[in-house]
């Protein structure tokens, strides 16, 4: 298996550059950072993937049992990192549960992430109380899924293994179609239920590496106050409220999401 | 009629918002069907969606508009009036309002359709518990099937072809069952003219006209190698409307 065919890894500048690492959301693909990467193109190597089961990354390697609960996924990163030999100092930026993913993988391996970059982060979208509101009820995260599951996003697909006879842990072939958000509907609907269902505010608790935590104004998924409740879990953070509504403020207003990693990376890069 | 009241009249939602979602158009026909007021409109698009919408407007819809400035046929719900929820098909793309960027929202109900689709998924769900069900009963058949090593059992279609074959009939043979299944039992047995009559006549009327068929004999089976064993075969007509696929004749094959 080639980790880095596998993920659809593209690298982009020179070797001795600071080494700058792009996790996605739950959603689309690295290409959700095309508007923030040619900022740093001449002062750092870019490293891009597409989670397994994202993008163009190859379907056939996705196991269901692996990418249950996050941890799956914060695997994927570190065998990128060892198949491109990093073994520190990588700036991470991740989006969204990309953020709880890369934390996970920085706690598994302390030293691998000099800083962390966390756009939107929420370490737990379901409320908690009476301590923790992460903005949705369980019944919400179910109607995602059903939504999910009547969405026409890879229907084909979705309905084809039938035809063969779904065991189950059914096998995923072929490949996901080049739409930028078009995913295999199975496998989005186990990412959803890892990504929405997941708790790991004691794993943001335990985070050492000094982080950026990007909080959009209005964001229906991940509030101000998830903002600051990371910010209060993550010691050595800061914390920036970019002025934006919605959940991708490095596709909406890239240049905001831009100024504020150059500021946080001033002494990193030299851009 | 002016444009603006053409576009009120219009059967379905048409909404406008700036590209971060803030409102800036909701023809008359949305606001009655979401159950809005003049005075109370909402601010933003996301308002009008359930929590689940809001996530998937955010997660998929909004990059996928950004990226590739359309969106078609996606399924959401919206808030309707009285608490109800409204199926709907949405398409959506980017555009101009007046000198600012924006993007058009079609939304048209779909709630047969969406019970229609809904049915769909549950047939689906139904037709992978009969799958799981059938294929746990064949992997219950082939054991019982494949646990007579000493005894080849094969089925034929209609003209002889072999459909079918144990681990038995593998051993016998000398030949996979991969192998056996691409040949005709004719290829590996010596038969008498009689049952070579009745595999012709099977095959020529479909096995309609023959019913009752049983044949016990001592005969010659050439094996994959080459070499000959002495064997005794039984072959009996199958019943057409106990099979699913065309299969006529079983044979029981020992060697002796």
């Amino acid at each position: 298996m080639n980790v880095l065919q596998r993920n659809n890894v593209k690298i982009t500048g020179s070797k001795s550059e600071p080494i700058i690492m792009y996790a996605h959301g739950f959603g689309c693909s690295q290409a959700m950072w095309a508007a923030v990467t040619p900022a740093f193109e001449h002062c750092s190597r870019q490293v891009l993937f597409d989670f397994v089961g994202s993008g163009q990354s190859d379907i056939s390697q996705y196991s269901f049992s692996r990418y249950a609960d996050l941890n799956g996924y914060a695997d994927d990163i570190l065998e990128i990192c060892d198949a491109l030999e990093l073994s520190g100092d990588i700036i991470f930026v991740g989006h969204s549960v990309s953020c709880s993913i890369g934390i996970l993988a920085a706690n598994r391996r302390p030293g691998l992430f000099k800083s962390m970059i966390l756009l939107g982060p929420s370490p737990c979208f379901l409320n908690m109380p009476p301590d923790y509101a992460g903005g949705f009820e369980q019944e919400d995260l179910a109607g995602l899924i059903e939504l999910m599951d009547q969405n026409y996003l890879g229907w084909a697909n979705y309905l084809a293994p039938v035809v063969a006879g779904a065991g189950t842990d059914p096998v995923i072939a072929g490949q996901l179609s080049d739409s930028f958000c078009s995913t295999d509907p199975v496998i989005t609907r186990h990412f959803a239920q890892a990504t929405f269902f997941a708790d790991n505010r004691a794993d943001f608790a335990k985070l050492s590496v000094p982080a950026l935590i990007l909080q959009h104004k209005e964001d229906a998924l991940a509030s101000v106050a998830v903002g600051q409740f990371v910010h209060q879990q993550i010691k050595n953070s800061q914390f920036v409220i970019l002025d934006v509504a919605g959940h991708a403020a490095h596709m909406s207003h890239p240049a905001l999401v831009i100024d504020a990693m150059q500021h946080f990376l001033q002494q990193e890069l030299h851009c | 009629m002016n444009h603006l009241a053409e576009l009120d009249a219009l059967p379905c939602a048409v909404i406008v918002t700036g590209p971060g979602g803030a409102m800036l158009f909701i023809n008359q026909w949305a606001q009655t069907a979401f159950g809005l007021t003049a005075a109370a409109l909402p601010d933003r698009l996301d308002q009008l969606l359930p929590r689940a919408g809001q996530i998937f407007l955010q997660t998929h819809i909004l990059p996928m508009l950004r990226n590739e400035g359309v969106v078609k046929e996606i399924y959401l719900q919206v808030k309707g009036a009285a608490a109800l929820q409204i199926p709907m098909l949405l398409n959506a793309q980017q555009g101009m309002f007046g000198d600012k960027a924006c993007y058009r929202w079609v939304l048209l109900p779909a709630k047969h359709r969406a019970e229609f689709e809904q049915q769909l998924l549950k047939n689906r769900q139904q037709m992978q518990e009969f799958a799981r069900a059938a294929e746990s009963d064949r992997k219950i058949l082939q054991t019982v099937l494949d646990g007579v090593k000493d005894v080849g059992i094969l089925a034929l279609s209609a003209g002889g072809s072999i459909e079918f074959a144990n681990i038995g009939a593998e051993l016998i043979f000398g030949a996979e069952a991969q192998a056996l299944t691409k040949s005709r039992i004719t290829d590996w047995l010596s038969l008498p003219d009689d049952i070579l009559h009745t595999l012709s006549l099977t095959a020529e009327s479909n096995g309609n006209q023959l019913s009752a068929v049983q044949y016990d004999i001592e005969t010659e089976l050439q094996q994959n190698d080459g070499r000959h064993i002495a064997v005794q075969l039984q072959l009996r007509r199958l019943a057409p409307q106990q099979t699913l696929k065309s299969l006529s004749y079983i044979v029981i094959v020992t060697d002796i």
